[in-house]
């Protein structure tokens, strides 16, 4: 493990470049969104020895959420009340520009999930909003009674949302604006979504008392395991690619997890510092 | 500052004056502020890497105190080489914490074999005053190096800063070389002496000093500045004192004297050779000399209290300090006019200037906590008044509180958030922060708005509750 300083920019969100054919090749590459101060948009170029600053926007709003379309393109979301709108930024050459903007109804963007043909934002206001990344104005919209922390597309047509009273709805983006189900746990907010690789009816999510949730969607009554490693609240969970019964959480305790979900007990972990 | 008489003073804020005229109170002289600069990437960087540097140091309750007081320097050393070229007057400031810092540590936390100070003291000259290895570089790029103008200058600076090799390089080429060399190849270095003991080196370096003195007397140089060369390796003060403008500052000439004079000098006599030094630079002090000075007579009450009022910007400096001088059994408990210690009191300010800025407030809190007489206290008053911009953040502000034992505070962010959520109509959202503030009276009302709104509107709130 490798620890690099990123000059003291305050980080909310990074998110790796996915691999594409052209743009950038051989090293990896991420985004960051920051917040406070520094508000800014940053493209890195990151080996296992160092980090190095490729490009820096500024931002006008605190940044909250980022997600990558393609290779070439990807979302930010922020709190921003005025404009209520999401930027799309294309890369091109090591370099970031900003190529258009998305309205929005969410004055507090949360979060933002995409496909390579979609992007679902939701926000505090309890909004969900589907775009294409041609269109300025959403073409699926929802809202709920509660602030939502978290989303992720699922199966082809739907999304799911985790709100703040603990409960994971499925909007289907075909079928009206009423959830298609709910997954009802303890009033504990939810604060992060993943949706299994290979067997897209086994969803995780983590909450901010430290527990992760694994549901099976057929079967929506019960969670199928709860499990309590984290200290604090677990900010984000992602199945891994290739082991996709391998989970990955990490906590506002400084730690970061793996888990056997195959096995259902955690194997191991790295214990970081900080938030 | 005005030099205006009959000038009165109002607090705007913490940091704020407010000068008017007394005589006419709507004639305002402006506004002095010493708010601290959190804005820029060098601050940002030592106040984040200095928490996790605290939070081991609280963890660890005092032990390897070194370790940690070495990493503490390596942040702001960081910092300096990192960051410095974002924000000059802020370089500057952290340069100072560091040399503070690194007397400090010397003389205060470093297990000194047998007490002998002055190798880390040359260490310390070698890192703040590089001039000389850069000047050695530039002249080593000409045909003939002693034409460069400042050969001698760098050759003296050289010797100084105990840089033997390199001087006797740039010595090798001059007409008296070969005997200057002669003596310096053969000075025993403290730190090249392990394994033996120090009555050894001392009989050693007597024996070199004696042999240099007795050359002294007896050859004759070609060159001036060669004359002056070996009135050093003798130990000549009135030689120090002519070439003092090279070392710059009193430590420095102190610490080169004491090269050739006294290098087994102790920690515990130190002071002594730095008020004579100090005369030599009358002219030229200033508040971070009675600083150090302070440090070298072991008075840890009068660095901090020194540091506090040379740096009002900020209390990173006193606060790590002091933290870390009570954990050296090096700054006691004593309860001050404050009262509590100054340990404590240092750390309260440092948190005070965190806990209100947006991206530091989580972190002022982990100072307070460590505060045991009145941090709990000071956290009560300055948790209500952190603006809760959104929903994360007022659950973070609440998760926090729960882990630190404020439930009362808890629950009254919870009431603050559930009443923001009924003002917009969200009573879904008003109904979970009033069930996390146990607000019976506040369920209620919003179950019945909730009863209502199906009655008007056949739409109902679906909430699976515990």
């Amino acid at each position: 493990v490798s620890t690099q300083s990123t000059g003291g920019e305050n980080i909310r969100c990074v998110k790796w470049v996915p691999l594409g054919n052209n743009v950038l090749d051989k090293a990896s590459y991420c985004v960051t969104v920051g917040q406070g101060s520094n508000k800014n948009v940053i493209l890195w170029e990151c080996d296992t020895d160092n980090i190095a600053l490729l490009d820096k926007k500024p931002i006008e709003s605190n940044g909250t959420s980022l997600a990558f379309l393609n290779s070439k393109t990807f979302v930010t979301g922020s709190d921003d009340a005025v404009n209520k709108e999401l930027k799309v930024w294309a890369i091109s050459e090591s370099r970031i520009s900003s190529s258009s903007t998305l309205k929005t109804s969410n004055q507090n963007t949360t979060h933002i999930s995409s496909t390579e043909k979609a992007v679902a934002s939701v926000g505090e206001q309890g909004f969900l909003q589907v775009h294409l990344p041609s269109q300025s104005r959403p073409v699926y919209s929802a809202k709920t009674e509660m602030c939502l922390n978290s989303s992720s597309f699922y199966l082809t047509h739907s999304v799911l949302v985790g709100s703040s009273a603990g409960q994971v709805h499925c909007f289907d983006t075909r079928q009206g604006t009423s959830p298609s189900s709910t997954l009802s746990s303890e009033l504990v907010s939810i604060l992060s979504i993943a949706v299994h690789t290979t067997q897209p009816f086994i969803i995780a999510n983590s909450r901010s008392d430290g527990s992760l949730l694994i549901w099976d969607m057929r079967n929506n009554k019960f969670p199928l395991a709860t499990f309590a490693g984290h200290a604090s609240a677990i900010w984000e969970v992602q199945f891994e690619k290739e082991k996709s019964d391998n989970l990955y959480t990490s906590s506002e305790d400084g730690q970061l997890l793996m888990w056997n979900g195959a096995a259902l007990s955690g194997v191991g972990g790295v214990a970081g510092r900080g938030r | 500052m005005s030099t205006k008489s009959n000038v009165g003073a109002v607090w705007i804020n913490e940091s704020k004056l407010l000068l008017y005229s007394k005589s006419n109170p709507n004639e305002r002289f402006g506004i002095e502020s010493w708010e601290p600069n959190f804005t820029s990437l060098i601050n940002k960087y030592i106040i984040f890497e200095g928490h996790t540097v605290f939070c081991d140091v609280q963890q660890s309750n005092g032990s390897d105190v070194q370790s940690h007081s070495h990493a503490y320097r390596s942040v702001l050393r960081a910092a300096i080489q990192e960051h410095g070229s974002e924000d000059e007057d802020d370089k500057k400031l952290i340069a100072l914490y560091e040399l503070i810092w690194s007397f400090c540590e010397v003389l205060f936390i470093e297990h000194l074999p047998g007490g002998c100070v002055l190798p880390y003291l040359i260490e310390l000259m070698q890192w703040h005053f590089p001039q000389p290895l850069e000047t050695l570089n530039d002249i080593l790029t000409f045909e003939e190096p002693m034409d460069h103008p400042k050969f001698w200058d760098c050759v003296m600076s050289l010797l100084f800063q105990g840089h033997i090799q390199e001087a006797s390089a740039l010595i090798k080429i001059t007409p008296d070389g070969n005997e200057l060399n002669s003596f310096l190849d053969k000075m025993p270095l403290l730190q090249n002496f392990s394994g033996h003991s120090l009555s050894e080196f001392k009989l050693s370096w007597s024996m070199w000093q004696e042999n240099c003195k007795q050359s002294l007397e007896s050859t004759h140089f070609v060159l001036d500045q060669s004359s002056d060369i070996m009135e050093i390796l003798c130990g000549n003060l009135d030689t120090f004192i002519k070439y003092k403008d090279l070392a710059q500052t009193w430590y420095h000439l102190m610490t080169s004297y004491l090269l050739y004079s006294m290098p087994t000098v102790t920690v515990v006599t130190l002071h002594h050779h730095a008020r004579d030094m100090m005369g030599v630079y009358k002219d030229y002090l200033t508040p971070l000399d009675e600083i150090l000075f302070s440090a070298m007579e072991f008075d840890a009450h009068a660095v901090l209290t020194q540091c506090i009022s040379q740096f009002r910007n900020s209390w990173w400096l006193a606060a790590h300090l002091a933290d870390i001088l009570h954990r050296a059994n090096q700054l006691d408990d004593t309860e001050l006019q404050y009262g509590c210690s100054l340990r404590e009191y240092s750390l309260l300010q440092y948190a005070s200037e965190l806990i209100f800025c947006e991206d530091l407030w989580n972190v002022g809190m982990d100072y307070y906590m460590e505060c045991k007489k009145f941090g709990k206290a000071y956290l009560e008053l300055a948790i209500p008044k952190i603006p809760l911009d959104s929903q994360n953040k007022a659950l973070q502000v609440w998760s926090a509180c729960q882990k630190h034992g404020l439930s009362e505070i808890g629950a009254s962010i919870c009431r603050v958030m559930s009443s923001m959520a009924k003002q917009c109509d969200n009573l879904g959202l008003a109904l979970i922060w009033s069930l996390q503030a146990k607000d019976l009276v506040s369920v209620t009302s919003i179950a019945e708005k909730i009863l209502d709104n199906y009655i008007e509107n056949w739409w109902i709130l679906k909430l699976r509750l515990p």
